[in-house]
């Protein structure tokens, strides 16, 4: 791919459209190469602002970006989730892989539960993909790239940043490294519990309410961080009315990218920048105009027999 | 008039604050009739001027007598209201004249002759329009009303009306007065009325209120946009004419609910409205679908005109006419689909097939395809028997399977190739979809014919096409390895082979092994393993990954013999230093292969590659530890006296990796309930293969033997015979496949498989819906909300005890000590569009017992936006008439006051009331049950956590299993 094409995709993007059929094709193969040689666990250098779910809200992303500053002058790690119930999961989800494969070292793209074909052809990015391309090719070559994303990203040997949280199996960071992160995400086992746990006010393990991962508590936090010298775990995977939620002494944090989730929850969205020095700066932002203007319409069937 | 002249002394009371009953003062009661409309009136004993109670008398049963002496009830306004006669008899005789009156006007109603005197909207004016408006709002607020406006709209063809001055502000230009005709019609629409929407897509209207919806304010588009789309009849297309002219108006009524759901009305669509339209798209679909499926006539003119016409358009239209009709058929609950396709295939559906799968039109050729794709995610068996009998009767000619398998490797990349690599998947895919699990498909469900029809059909694949379709993976020699780059688009081809053939081990068993076997094919994939391309050597690694994974003897001395683990250790110590995917897949292989004690391997890697693995220490020293281990647990079971131990064998020893039990430690105990390897064994049919394997041996062992002493043609030449130059040793490409003379031993029955890598693919799956049947709910059947336990409480009930689980259970009310974990089944690899997910939930207990309990979920949304099931989780009971109470008109199918925005409750929970059950991967489930509760959706992300995978529908099968 010409650097020029891409920079032409990345600002159609940017202007809320779609690329072609062709272009998400040869974008996700190229991010597939980049993604291949990255690490279960991502090492990322401070500093960098993480992110939480996004879930397709386009408009927000670009208030996010706003408020972050722009890729690349602000080096970014999104915690996964991107696509699904918001109206824009196709171009938010294509905006930032191009970003990625552009800037592969200025961002970083852990994968979320909904990263997962299963999910997404429940929650709207396979509808969508088949209202906005007529095919369901699209979401096979994003559902392809879900596969190869990375799992879990560290921060300066310090701060762990994961989708869900832990897992009841893993013990150690090295442990998550032996995961064949290749495939879809099974219902059960240390991946699973990775992007699907949640922190909770309990002691030891819980049984998740959503029906896959678990719920740890703070002292199951304390000794993993022990274990691994790590300071903190940063995690997404929950609406969070502030936008964000320390936990179990600021061990835990919970960030929340989405404003005004699904376009009716009236929360706020909030971003965490690590400085150089991993100080904390939380930046709160509101869900942009636009994007309470509704369903955009779809395109009308061209003809009819029944 | 008067109509009674007795003097009843009443109270008036009203409810404040939801709690308080607030004395209004004392009077006398009166019905009074002014002009057919009744008024319920007191007149306070101060003085009879002063009126203390002014309301019109409503309809439908809302005045409840309560003890001897009390008439309670709501206001359309929602006020409770209360009267406490002083007399027994002024109360039934106020109830009485109620009753009378109501009769009198039903029965009048019944003659529709009755005026509805007060609620005749104005006349369309310029300068009426603001009353028009109101008064659609005011009969918004109650259902009563609301259905008199309705009735009216629909019987006076106030549409009609709407229209000429539609026209007038048109030509005058006056935006204003359009504006305001937009926010009539938008009330209008929100009314949430099928009989209204029904109204308005007929033909005369349809135009005339696409016309003014033309005008919305945020969105205005061209003015005649909408109306010039619908007013061009060329978009409906009949191939064979339609006899009866009601089915081809709902035909077009169909297609405008649909443009309108989805072009015109998406910014202004409320939740309500929209399921209202998405059950009358449904019920129409059900309508058209039943009337095409019987009218035989009609599809045999259908059909026909593939064989008879000369005219390719009409050809073409044959397709694409059958392409919608699957799709609509896709969407409809399954006893309308049953025996759909069959029907379908008896009029040729298959013929198409052949019709479109080779014409030179890309579009034409995915058309095909798609239908294709919809007949095997409904019904693959049936696709299966169709390919057996073609394949009996023709011995000649290209074959649907042929067909497909050439699509597989004709412009690779176009859509129309990843179509037929999905297709072949999927007609290999023998594990019953869940559309098929469904005990109401007898004719194709698992067991007796169909069952007997795919070992058959996977013999005749195995026998006779399997070749064909591995032919570029096997063709592949390790130079032509070297040339593929990243961008080769063969690269993706042998991708996805690659993962085939992984998915037919997994599959398919013993025929699969000896495919393997009798191909040579392990060989071209370990060339792989060094392309160039990543993601290529990734996909060889999972080949060898699932072949290790089946725990199979033979597999492993495939992999020891053939020397194919040797470039994996090369790859493993040349990428360690990286810390990429693919070591991360290797360092997982390493460690299934020592917590299972796959003892043939692990003595291989800290023999023959200790020397390479020495450069990843940490890996050699978990080996060689995990080796003598095994090594000790036999001696000390041979010094037990005890018999040969079976992990020989199998390879496999039990497992502890925690007590919560991992995905692999799943896998390993399914594995061993279906001993593969075992049943091999017991075969005694392979002869042939043992014969094979003694020799591969030999040629491991004795590596400077290879060349000699072999039959010329056997596929032993294809293993390479050292660790060295074997990958080079092009002796493998010549082989002619056709000649290998070895044939499976297919004639036993195909093992029940463990599935290693896809514990979840057990056959205890049940179809349980999907999104697009929640609408088949009635669209006007309010229910307000669910009780809180549905019917599983009463499955689940004798399990049940008083142990919790943890607190969260306990404050949602779910307090049975259950946790249903539910797991959606749908197949990992597959792109399924059939969004029919099953269910596999577990029942976790505390007490760390596993139960599979078959459950589903509900979809709790139409638009396929679902959500957690609603349990009302914010306590206040919603007005009991339909949730009216706010100023927009309201939801009928959603009817449910918290079905909007945050509730006070929500926002003093902000964690809590998180994604969490809205989100849940029980969610994914959920598509289950939509008949039953469909309507109890939530808003989006605000259902508590409790609402997660709970209240599941009764579970349809339970099984017990161990930990």
């Amino acid at each position: 791919m010409v650097q020029s094409d891409l920079d032409r995709q990345i600002e159609q993007l940017r202007r809320c459209e779609i690329i072609t059929e062709n272009e998400v094709k040869e974008l996700c193969n190229k991010a597939r190469e980049i993604f291949i040689e990255e690490s279960n666990v991502q090492r990322v250098d401070a500093p960098v602002t993480i992110c939480g779910d996004i879930h397709g809200q386009f408009y927000d992303l670009q208030e996010l970006f706003k408020v972050g500053g722009e890729c690349p002058d602000t080096n970014y790690l999104f915690m996964g989730d991107f696509v699904d119930r918001g109206f824009y999961s196709v171009e938010t989800f294509l905006l930032l892989l191009a970003l990625k494969v552009r800037y592969p070292d200025r961002i970083s793209l852990l994968r979320g539960n909904h990263e997962s074909r299963q999910i997404t052809q429940v929650y709207g990015f396979y509808d969508e993909c088949m209202r906005k391309y007529g095919s369901a090719n699209v979401w096979r070559n994003c559902c392809e790239v879900f596969d190869y994303m990375s799992l879990v990203a560290i921060i300066d040997d310090r701060v762990l940043c994961v989708h869900g949280g832990l897992s009841p199996v893993i013990n150690t960071v090295d442990q998550i490294r032996t995961i064949d992160r290749k495939q879809e995400v099974p219902h059960e086992g240390a991946m699973c519990d990775l992007l699907w746990s949640d922190p909770e006010d309990i002691s030891g393990w819980g049984l998740s309410p959503r029906g896959a991962g678990y719920l740890f508590g703070g002292d199951v936090v304390r000794s993993f961080l022990h274990t691994n010298h790590l300071s903190m775990i940063a995690r997404a995977h929950q609406l969070v009315m502030e936008g964000y939620k320390k936990m179990f002494d600021e061990t835990c944090v919970t960030v929340w990218s989405a404003p005004n989730y699904c376009y009716r929850c009236g929360n706020v969205a909030a971003i965490l920048e690590f400085d150089e020095n991993l100080k904390q700066d939380y930046k709160i932002f509101d869900a942009a105009p636009q994007e309470a203007r509704g369903i955009p319409a779809k395109k009308p069937a061209p003809d009819y027999f029944l | 008039m008067t109509t009674t002249d007795s003097q009843v002394r009443v109270k008036v009371y009203e409810l404040e604050h939801g709690t308080n009953w607030v004395d209004k003062g004392t009077g006398f009661c009166t019905l009074e009739d002014y002009q057919g409309v009744l008024h319920l009136n007191v007149a306070s004993e101060e003085g009879p001027s002063r009126l203390l109670l002014d309301c019109v008398v409503q309809r439908g049963e809302v005045y409840q007598q309560q003890e001897a002496t009390l008439i309670v009830w709501t206001e359309p306004t929602g006020e409770d209201l209360a009267l406490s006669f002083q007399e027994p008899e002024g109360c039934m005789s106020i109830l009485n004249q109620i009753t009378e009156f109501e009769n009198a006007m039903n029965d009048s109603a019944l003659g529709d002759s009755f005026p509805h005197p007060d609620l005749v909207l104005p006349k369309p004016a310029m300068g009426s329009l603001k009353e028009i408006e109101a008064a659609i709002i005011e009969a918004g607020h109650s259902i009563y009303h609301r259905d008199k406006l309705v009735s009216f709209l629909v019987n006076n063809n106030y549409f009609e009306q709407l229209r000429e001055l539609h026209e007038t502000c048109e030509d005058l230009d006056a935006t204003e007065e359009l504006r305001h005709i937009f926010d009539i019609m938008q009330r209008i629409i929100l009314l949430n009325d099928s009989s209204v929407l029904e109204c308005i897509v007929r033909d005369g209207n349809i135009l005339a209120v696409a016309g003014m919806l033309e005008y919305e304010p945020q969105h205005s588009v061209e003015r005649g946009t909408y109306r010039n789309f619908l007013r061009d009849n060329s978009r409906f297309k009949q191939v064979v004419p339609i006899p009866d002219p009601a089915m081809e108006a709902k035909i077009h009524q169909t297609f405008r609910l649909q443009y309108l759901k989805d072009v015109v009305l998406p910014r202004i669509l409320d939740e309500g409205t929209l399921t209202i339209i998405n059950s009358l798209i449904f019920f129409n679909h059900i309508e058209i679908a039943n009337y095409f499926q019987q009218n035989h006539a009609f599809l045999k003119d259908l059909f026909d005109i593939l064989h008879e016409s000369d005219d390719p358009e009409r050809r073409r239209n044959v397709v694409l006419f059958v392409r919608q009709f699957c799709t609509i058929a896709k969407n409809l609950p399954i006893n309308y689909r049953i025996g759909l396709y069959r029907t379908l295939s008896q009029h040729g559906l298959f013929t198409i097939f052949e019709f479109s799968l080779q014409d030179e039109d890309q579009s034409l050729r995915m058309s095909g395809a798609d239908v294709l794709m919809t007949v095997l995610e409904q019904d693959r068996a049936l696709v299966r028997s169709y390919v057996l009998a073609q394949i009996s009767q023709q011995r000649e000619g290209t074959t649907l399977l042929s067909l497909i398998i050439q699509g597989t490797r004709k412009d690779i990349g176009s859509p129309i190739q990843v179509q037929c690599c999905e297709m072949l998947r999927m007609i290999l895919d023998t594990m019953p979809p869940p559309s098929e699990s469904f005990g109401m498909q007898p004719d194709i469900g698992i067991g007796g014919q169909a069952d007997r029809e795919t070992d058959a059909f996977l013999r005749l694949f195995y026998e006779k096409y399997a070749f064909d379709a591995m032919e570029p993976l096997l063709c592949l020699t390790a130079t032509d390895i070297v040339k593929i780059d990243v961008h080769d688009k063969r690269a993706n081809m042998l991708l996805f082979l690659c993962d085939l053939l992984s998915f037919m081990v997994r599959q398919h068993s013993y025929q699969a092994r000896y495919f393997v076997f009798s191909s040579g094919i392990s060989k071209p994939i370990s060339n792989m393993l060094s392309a160039k391309p990543k993601y290529l050597r990734l996909a060889a690694l999972r080949f060898i990954r699932t072949c290790v994974g089946m725990c199979d003897e033979l597999y492993n001395k495939q992999l020891v013999g053939q020397r194919l683990l040797d470039p994996i250790v090369e790859l493993f110590v040349e990428s360690s230093r990286r810390d990429n995917l693919i070591t991360s897949a290797c360092r997982e292989l390493f460690k299934f292969i020592a917590n299972h004690k796959i003892a043939d391997l692990l003595s291989h890697f800290v023999t023959v590659h200790a020397t390479a693995l020495a450069k990843v220490p940490a890996t050699l020293e978990h080996l060689k530890h995990t080796y003598e281990e095994y090594l000790e647990d036999v001696e000390q079971e041979k010094n037990g006296g005890t018999t040969t131990p079976t992990v020989k064998h199998s390879g496999r020893m039990s497992v502890s990796i925690n007590m919560l039990a991992g995905r692999e430690a799943e896998s390993a105990t399914e594995s061993s309930g279906n001993d593969v390897g075992g049943l091999w064994k017991s075969n005694a049919t392979d002869a042939v293969e043992e014969a094979y394997f003694d020799d591969i041996d030999d040629d491991a062992e004795t590596a400077a033997d290879t060349t000699k002493a072999k039959p010329a043609r056997s596929p032993i030449l294809s293993a390479p015979s050292n660790s060295n130059g074997a990958m080079g040793s092009g002796g493998d490409p010549e082989i002619d496949m056709a000649d290998i003379g070895i044939r499976s031993p297919l004639s036993s029955k195909s093992p029940l498989i463990a599935d290693t890598d896809h514990p979840d693919r057990s056959p205890l799956v049940a179809e349980v819906g999907s999104s697009k049947q929640s609408p088949l709910l009635a669209p006007r059947s309010p229910k307000p909300f669910r009780p809180r336990n549905l019917s599983s409480g009463s499955t689940d009930s004798k399990d049940a005890d008083t142990d919790s689980v943890d607190s969260e259970a306990e404050s949602s009310g779910d307090s049975d000590g259950f946790h249903r974990i539910s797991m959606s089944d749908a197949f990992p690899d597959s792109k399924l569009i059939n969004r029919k997910m099953a269910s596999k939930p577990l029942l976790r207990r505390s007490d760390s017992s596993i139960k599979i309990v078959m459950t589903s979920r509900p979809n709790s949304l139409v638009n396929g936006d679902a959500n957690g099931v609603h349990k009302s989780p914010f306590g206040k009971r919603p007005h009991s008439s339909g949730g009216s109470n706010g100023t927009a008109p309201k939801k009928i199918g959603l009817a449910n006051g918290t079905g909007h925005g945050l509730s006070k409750a929500d926002k003093e929970r902000p964690t809590a009331a998180s994604e969490m059950a809205a989100d849940g991967l029980a969610a994914a489930t959920k598509l289950a049950a939509a008949t039953t509760c469909a309507q109890d959706s939530a808003p989006i992300g605000l259902v508590s956590k409790s609402a997660g995978p709970e209240s599941p529908a009764p579970p349809k099968k339970a099984k017990t299993a161990s930990t």
